[in-house]
């Protein structure tokens, strides 16, 4: 059970550049339940899946991890119960160590890291059999550094690596934006496998309106940093791309249509 | 099951890897072992009346110049003459540790018949690692304190030299015949070179003996001299600057000049160029003089007398430089008993 | 002979700086400066504790590394916790420790002329004489018993520093360290505590700066505060120049590479003094070695001597779904 009230963030506060990315966001978000969220570009789900990550500490508000108060912990303390994988194919794994060094060091997530050697010969071939579980004939190279895969090859690993000892909650941002469509549907079609095996709790932003409808039993739709909607249950079953689409156009009239009308109001009255 | 190379795979692939590295050694190795041979042979033929005569120095700085200037002069004074004589190969560590090391390696093994070294360090490298040929020091302000012998007359046995401590009792007492009631005197300091601490304490010792306090502001970068004098000659009460003989110092005397002339404060300098830089007066047994020294005693040491039978010594000739017109400006007479004894005068 | 030896030992005495380096220059991807006054640290902490004689001169070394460690931690912490660029943390840990040093030693240099070091503790147990100047034949060549030993030595400590690194750099929590300096955000997000690893790797990188500024007091028998100047550039140099010999960046081929780099360098030096350099162009060749050894690979690029390494930018460029709004 993932619990967030009243979270507040605002960035470069007190500067021309200030931007209230989070305001009052609360959710409460069930154990075992995939959760999606939607919005339009900047409209702060990657800065909510942040806040949750612990990338940056809150302004207020309070964030609960099963019953565990996180709000103040740091990243790498949340990290114990959190997988993540990124947008940025990149941004989940080292470049320049192995697969195996890669893999070993999510295997220790949330455990103590120690003065052991860190590739003994059966973490290899734990690794070995779980990497031939992706079916992406990787599992032979194991001792290649990743900068040498495809991004594909790496997000399909990151997402290994993220839930390799089953995390509380998975985060996931975009995390097949960045792939082409095939390899990014076979990503997915990975993430569907992995979170239904291990039954996990995941929070997922994505710009598909397919992937929402599809996958998933909520849609949690963002707008200025504010939670505009929320569908579950029957409504979320029900929903169709094409009302996605609607709600899209409604924020997009809603913008344009806001400037306009305060420009009137002032030509009216100042 | 995960299959890892086996060992016998790794002995052919690291070995492979390192290959070239390993030959690249070998081969340099083998450059310097050949070449070294052949200096040494060299050297061994040469041997007779021709001297080969090595400086080592530390740092390049204008301390280390003069001694070296001292040395040639010094070698010409005693009618060996360059070339027909001696040659004379000069190092300088460019204050690197690992360099001097190496130098001292490269000196060692090139069969020199006589090292000079300069500086402190310079000595304590060579004394470590030079047993056999004769090594006479100059520029060493505490020979005994780093490390060359128990005595100035028990000592290692291949090292003599001369230790270039300046003589601070006479310059107290110059300062008192010039001007009698003088409560204060002061120096800049650098903490980080042992002569000059050591120099420091010495002038301290000779001052306060005559009633005078001496103050002291220590600098340890060239940047910071000017902020060390301009903080001493500034309400502190120090009547005329002592300056003591330093590498420090010595790289940055005019910034000392000129915080000193802002505030009419005489400056006397321990080096002998001092007072043609602007210094009231310098009575230096300086650096120079020390290599002039050194010089001869190696000469002594090329003659056929043993280092172990020559005891260190201190510089052995005082100059008295006078600079009337800074004197003049800083606003103080020069008695007559104190000009007359002058080894010369700038104008 | 004693020449190559000497050349050998320090090339030794500062792999250990150089392996120093490597875990700050490429594994946390910046030059720290601290090196150089750790190292003065080291040696003026040994110089200090030898001329005592209440330790042996191992543990000489311990304490001499140790107090390298603080410094170090210093600067990761300065870095982590206030961040201060890494390269300004560096530079102010090092210029403190100037101070320090000059306190440690109570002046500005210690001379060691008779005391116990480590390398006259390995001559008595090899029963080699301080005063005898022995030889004994290698290949032929005669050679002084005291400099073979001294190389052996310091060959031995360099050989100990650069497998236990190794060793380290292979545990679960060295690879975490690794993880940290390669990609930080993935380190951070599989519960690595990044700073504390920033400033672990740092206290070790600087204790083996400090250990081979003992080991150099203790050869050279003494120690000066302005020992360390100059000294970091000389170990990037050598792991440089290692890479540049060797190719290869795994583990255990860096950390040799790095060893090798330190002895080929100054055997460059060394010859260049043999062959009577200018004196006053010393630094400039060291820099122009430097130099050769970061072009010439580059040279060798443009034909198939290198595995081509993958472009990150290529594969982020792929496109998005249509359906995306
Ligand atoms: N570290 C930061 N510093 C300053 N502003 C930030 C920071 N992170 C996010 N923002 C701002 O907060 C707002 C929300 O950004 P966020 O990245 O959460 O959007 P998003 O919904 O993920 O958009 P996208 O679909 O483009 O990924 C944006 O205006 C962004 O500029
Ligand atoms: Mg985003």
């Amino acid at each position: 059970m993932l619990e967030l009230n009243g979270l507040n963030k605002t960035f470069n506060y007190g500067t021309p550049d200030e931007v209230k990315a989070l305001s009052e966001v609360s959710l409460g978000i069930a154990s075992g339940s995939f959760t999606v969220i939607l919005g339009t570009n900047g409209s702060g789900k990657s800065t909510l899946l942040n806040a949750v990550a612990g990338t940056f500490i809150v302004d207020s508000g309070a964030i609960r991890l099963n019953g565990r108060d996180i709000t103040a912990s740091p990243e790498h303390v949340r990290a114990a119960f959190i997988g993540r994988v990124f947008q940025n194919p990149f941004s989940g794994t080292a470049p320049n160590m192995t697969i195996a060094e890669n893999l070993s060091i999510a295997s220790m997530r949330g455990k103590n890291r120690r003065f052991s050697t860190a590739l003994s010969g059966a973490a290899m071939d734990g690794f070995y059999s779980r990497v031939k579980e992706l079916n992406m004939g990787l599992e032979d190279r194991l001792e290649n550094n990743i900068g040498s895969l495809s991004g594909g090859q790496r997000q399909a690993l990151t997402l290994l690596m993220a839930c390799w000892n089953r995390p509380e909650l998975l985060l996931l941002d975009e995390h097949t934006a960045a792939l082409d469509p095939k390899t990014g549907a076979k990503v997915l079609e990975l993430t569907k496998t992995v979170i239904e095996k291990d039954k996990l709790t995941t929070f997922m932003v994505t710009h598909s309106m397919q992937q929402a409808v599809n996958l998933g039993d909520r849609i949690v739709m963002v707008y200025k940093g504010k939670i505009i909607h929320d569908f579950s249950g029957a409504d979320k079953k029900a929903l169709k791309p094409k009302d996605l689409y609607e709600l899209f156009e409604d924020i997009k009239r809603r913008e344009m249509i806001d400037p306009a009308t305060s420009e009137i109001l002032k030509a009216n009255y100042v | 099951m995960y299959k890892r190379l086996k060992y016998s795979e790794w002995l052919i692939y690291y070995p492979a890897k390192l290959f070239p590295a390993l030959a690249l050694i070998f081969a340099a190795s083998a450059l310097l072992l050949f070449s070294s041979q052949k200096a040494a042979e060299k050297a061994g033929g040469t041997a007779g009346k021709f001297f080969r005569l090595a400086v080592v120095a530390y740092s390049d700085t204008p301390i280390s110049e003069e001694g070296r200037r001292g040395i040639k002069d010094g070698l010409m004074e005693t009618g060996m003459d360059e070339k027909r004589d001696y040659e004379m190969a000069e190092y300088s560590a460019h204050s690197d540790a690992a360099a001097l090391n190496g130098i001292i390696d490269a000196v060692k093994n090139a069969d020199y018949d006589l090292i000079f070294t300069i500086s402190t360090p310079a000595l304590q490298a060579a004394l470590k690692k030079i047993q056999k040929t004769p090594v006479v020091f100059s520029s060493t302000g505490d020979p005994i304190g780093a490390g060359a012998g128990k005595s100035f007359s028990s000592h290692a046995e291949n090292v003599t030299g001369i230790c270039s401590m300046s003589d601070f009792s006479g310059m107290i007492k110059l300062v008192k015949e010039i001007s009698p009631d003088v409560k204060k005197i002061g120096t800049v300091f650098c903490p980080a070179e042992i002569n000059s601490v050591l120099y420091k304490d010495c002038l301290k010792k000779a001052a306060e003996g005559e009633g005078i306090s001496l103050e002291t502001v220590p600098a340890n970068s060239a940047g910071e001299v000017a902020d060390a004098a301009n903080s001493l000659c500034e309400g502190r009460g120090v009547e005329i600057i002592c300056q003591i003989a330093d590498n420090l110092s010595a790289a940055s005397f005019p910034a000392i000049l000129k915080a000193a002339a802002a505030e009419r404060i005489p400056v006397f300098g321990f080096i002998e160029s001092d007072a043609k830089k602007g210094a009231a007066l310098s009575y230096a047994k300086d650096y120079y003089r020390g290599g002039i020294d050194s010089a001869k005693l190696a000469f002594r040491i090329l003659k056929g007398e043993k280092p172990a039978g020559i005891p260190f010594e201190y510089i052995s000739k005082t100059t008295l430089v006078i600079n009337k017109k800074a004197a003049e400006t800083a606003g103080i007479k020069i008695p007559k008993a104190v000009a007359d004894r002058a080894d010369s005068f700038i104008e | 002979m004693p020449l190559l030896l000497g050349t050998f030992t320090i090339g030794f005495i500062l792999s250990i700086l150089a392996i120093g380096a490597l875990i700050s220059f490429r594994i946390f991807n910046f030059a720290d400066i601290t090196s150089e006054g750790s190292l003065a640290l080291g040696a003026s902490a040994a110089a200090v504790l030898i001329a005592a004689r209440s330790f042996d001169p191992f543990t000489v070394l311990l304490i001499a590394s140790a107090a390298g460690a603080a410094a170090g931690a210093v600067t990761g912490v300065l870095h982590t916790k206030f961040k201060i660029n890494a390269l300004l943390a560096g530079i102010l840990v090092m210029t403190a420790l100037y101070s320090v040093n000059l306190h440690v030693m109570g002046k500005s240099n210690v001379a060691l002329m008779n005391e116990e070091t480590v390398f006259t503790f390995f001559n008595k147990c090899l029963s080699i004489s301080e005063t005898a100047n022995k030889t004994v034949s290698v290949f032929g060549w005669p050679a002084g018993a005291k400099d073979l030993s001294g190389a052996a030595l310091s060959f031995i400590l360099a050989l100990v520093c650069g497998t236990a690194l190794f060793w380290f750099l292979r545990t679960e929590l060295g690879s975490a360290m690794r993880a940290t300096g390669d990609n930080p955000q993935m380190a951070s997000a599989l519960g690595v505590n990044t700073d504390l690893m920033v400033i672990a790797g740092l206290a070790l990188s600087n204790a083996l700066a400090a250990l081979s500024g003992a080991l150099l007091a203790s050869y050279q028998g003494f120690a000066d505060v302005q020992i360390g100047i100059g000294m970091l550039v000389w170990g990037l140099a050598s792991v440089i120049i290692g890479e540049t010999l060797v190719r290869e960046k795994s583990i255990g081929l860096a950390i040799t590479s790095a060893v090798m780099g330190s002895v080929f360098f100054r055997l460059l030096v060394a010859i260049a003094l043999r062959f009577g350099m200018n004196p006053n162009d010393m630094k400039l060749i060291t820099a122009l070695f430097v130099l050769m050894a970061l072009i010439l690979p580059s040279l060798g690029r443009g034909g198939k001597f290198f595995k081509k390494k993958a472009d990150p930018k290529e594969d982020a460029a792929a496109t998005k779904p249509s359906e995306i709004v």
